[in-house]
């Protein structure tokens, strides 16, 4: 999957193309200075409803926790700048920074900090930044997406197995019933007995040899 | 010399035990008439604040003592002035001094004013009557004597002048006084810097021949103006103490401009000061006692920074108030050469000139509050010195803590970020948040950035859209948008409520 993809499939815009920044009422010299864009920086991604930021940071050039206190700061700073503003009034408690690493395991404590931005590591392959594949299993870190429906439906063969494996016997079946039934509480030999009568037993167990 | 020192510090005698308020040592304007008379030929030793505001003795004996006045728009008190001088003259007569006396009025104003007639000196001694044709005066011992015995038994002026008068006063004297007796015109403050500035530059020329002539000149400023005002700090000082010999001025001067070091910054950075003084006493109608507690404001100022910016570090912690670059330049800063450091502490220049107008500002507004007239200026002399309200345990940078906000311990005051520069806001902000303690309130003028209540820190799991004013901690502060402090041209004059504005944690604005 393509992390770039699926964030426009969601409706996210990139801040960082054109003067898409300007239409959303967010100045980029308050994050960096124009002329000296972070290496870091991949996208600033922006919601449709303009109440989430994803700023996608590339984990392979620093180590993340520095990375996540360099970028929090650089949030901190943001928000502050633009306390006024309604616009990242609106989206200052969902800035959320989306770090893609590319190999090893990284400490992911950094994203248990919720301070100032949440943080999501994920794995991914960067040898095309503009491109960035991740695997399913990782995608589903992103909040908004959405795992598709056909994944939750029945699966018509195992359904019919499965009723196959149903007891036919409608006294096996009333034994499946919810019932307040009080416990056989029969001691043998000094051994609590709980289990079912041996009528019942015998029924059980005749189905589960079948 | 020794002799007639003897003499002067007989007539020292009767004036160091006066009130507080004539105690109070030095005006800038008279700092600068001070060294431009170090710098005219045939000085010999200048006096500030000795017997007179400037006292001046030449190769040839002259005695040139001078009262210094700065009135821009008022009319000065010709008969106090005038009366002071020929009591200072008439001492000098009794004495048998050898000096030839020259009293003088430099002042500024911009109608001309006239010495003095005869009869008009008589009807300001109040003795156009009785006044004697001559009077012969006893020997210097019993003159000595005599006047310790009937002058300085009072500690007021104007009772010691009364008593002097009454029993020496005479016409003949009165006529010489006169004959001697100099109102010299100076220009204004400003003008008159200018003018000193490009008098130094010639006296002693930059080394660095293509090196920026304005910084120069002021570095020459703030050099000479720290050399004169050590001086005050003197307790119960004497002639040799106070006088400054031209010839260890000059040495001290060539001396310290050979090699650019610390010191050049830190005069550059007191040419500042000076230079921030003159343009607000020139644009702005400050009462006398305004414009005296300024004076007393600065004359530390120019203390204080002669003490944090003599090191490197003490000059990092400047520039981390109040420049508007990031904080990678100024950590870099310590490891640059002298001459790139200057270089750097003078492109900053509009950050301080800002950093002072708002601390002098509030110090002159929590002043004018605490005291009523001059006399009450040495009583409270701690409060006019900027060292009183900077806690010196934060090394970061100039860390304010004024005991009149009940609500912040730590201050800071920030450059102006106004404008398109958008870069310059995020770069001031990025400095602030990562500074060590967190500042409580930022002066923050014309940032746009919300003022009142802001968050170093705040959780994402944890949204509050309405916090209370009562919990502010390390993760909270306030900005102070600064428009209820007036700085600018006319708004000195002014005195504002500290406590009902930048102390308080409502904003009167947003309340209206």
């Amino acid at each position: 999957m393509i992390l770039q993809e699926e964030f426009k499939i969601n409706g996210y815009k990139d801040l960082l193309v054109g003067d898409i920044a300007s239409k959303y009422e967010i100045n980029l010299e308050d994050i960096f200075d124009l002329d000296q864009k972070p290496k870091e920086l991949l996208s600033i991604f922006i919601s449709e409803q303009r109440d989430e930021l994803f700023f996608l940071l590339n984990g392979d050039l620093a180590e993340i926790d520095s990375l996540c206190d360099v970028w929090d700061d650089r949030i901190r700073v943001f928000t502050i700048i633009n306390g006024k503003s309604e616009a990242i009034h609106k989206l200052k408690y969902n800035i959320v920074q989306l770090i893609v690493y590319s190999e090893g395991i990284p400490d992911r404590s950094p994203e248990g900090n919720l301070l100032i931005s949440r943080k999501i590591i994920i794995k991914g392959d960067m040898t095309d930044k503009d491109r960035i594949v991740i695997d399913d299993d990782e995608v589903i870190e992103l909040p908004f997406h959405m795992i598709p429906t056909d994944a939750f439906a029945p699966d018509v063969e195992q359904m019919k197995r499965l009723g196959q494996l149903l007891p036919e016997d409608e006294g096996l079946l009333a034994l499946m019933e919810k019932k307040r039934k009080k416990v056989n509480r029969n001691k043998k030999e000094g051994v609590l007995d709980k289990s079912f009568g041996e009528p019942d037993y015998e029924m059980i167990k005749g189905w589960l040899k079948r | 010399m020794n002799e007639e020192a003897d003499k002067l510090s007989i007539m020292y005698e009767g004036d160091k035990n006066r009130d507080a308020a004539d105690k109070i040592r030095g005006f800038l304007f008279q700092d600068y008439i001070t060294i431009r008379c170090l710098l005219q030929n045939q000085v010999k030793y200048v006096c500030s604040e000795y017997l007179e505001d400037v006292d001046v003795f030449f190769e040839d004996g002259t005695f040139e003592f001078i009262q210094v006045k700065y009135y821009p728009k008022t009319d000065p008190n010709v008969k106090k002035v005038s009366t002071d001088l020929y009591y200072q003259y008439l001492r000098l007569q009794m004495l048998q001094s050898t000096l030839k006396a020259k009293p003088s009025l430099y002042i500024h104003r911009n109608s001309k004013v006239e010495k003095p007639t005869l009869d008009k000196m008589k009807e300001y001694i109040g003795h156009e009557n009785e006044l004697l044709k001559s009077v012969t005066y006893p020997n210097t011992a019993v003159s000595a004597a005599w006047l310790r015995t009937n002058v300085y038994s009072t500690n007021k002026k104007e009772e010691q002048k009364k008593n002097l008068f009454a029993a020496m006063a005479s016409e003949d004297s009165l006529k010489k006084f006169i004959a001697r007796f100099n109102v010299v015109h100076q220009l204004d403050i400003n003008q008159y810097k200018k003018e000193l500035m490009e008098v130094l530059a010639r006296a002693y020329p930059n080394p660095d021949k293509g090196g920026d002539e304005e910084h120069w000149q002021l570095i020459l400023l703030g050099l000479s103006i720290s050399y004169i005002q050590r001086r005050y700090t003197l307790v119960n000082p004497v002639f040799d103490q106070l006088r400054v010999d031209k010839k260890e001025f000059d040495h001290y001067m060539t001396e310290s401009v050979k090699t650019k070091t610390e010191q050049t910054i830190v005069s550059y950075l007191a040419g500042i000061v000076c230079e921030k003084y003159g343009e607000i006493i020139n644009s702005n109608d400050l009462s006398d006692i305004q414009t005296h507690m300024l004076n007393t404001i600065c004359q530390n100022t120019v203390r204080w920074i002669n003490e944090i910016g003599k090191n490197v570090d003490g000059q990092y912690q400047l520039l981390n108030t109040y420049s508007m670059d990031d904080a990678s330049k100024i950590t870099g800063y310590r490891g640059i050469s002298v001459d790139d450091r200057l270089l750097y502490v003078a492109e900053c220049k509009q950050g301080f000139l800002v950093f002072l107008g708002y601390l002098w500002k509030i110090m002159l507004n929590i002043c004018q509050k605490k005291v009523n007239n001059e006399t009450e200026i040495s009583a409270h002399f701690e409060i006019f010195d900027p060292l009183y309200y900077i806690d010196s345990s934060v090394s970061d940078y100039v860390c304010l803590d004024f005991p009149e906000d009940k609500y912040v311990n730590h201050s800071v005051i920030l450059p102006q970020a106004g404008g398109n520069f958008k870069g310059v806001k995020r770069r001031i902000v990025e400095r602030m948040v990562s500074v060590s303690p967190k500042p409580g309130k930022w002066f923050f003028e014309n940032s746009k950035i919300m003022r009142g209540k802001n968050y170093y820190n705040y959780n994402t799991a944890n949204v509050s859209e309405n916090p209370t004013v009562a919990d502010l901690g390390e993760d909270s502060f306030y900005i102070e948008c600064m428009d209820c402090i007036g700085i600018d041209d006319d708004e000195w004059s002014t005195q504002e409520d500290c406590n009902a504005c930048v102390f308080s944690v409502k904003c009167v604005k947003e309340e209206t």
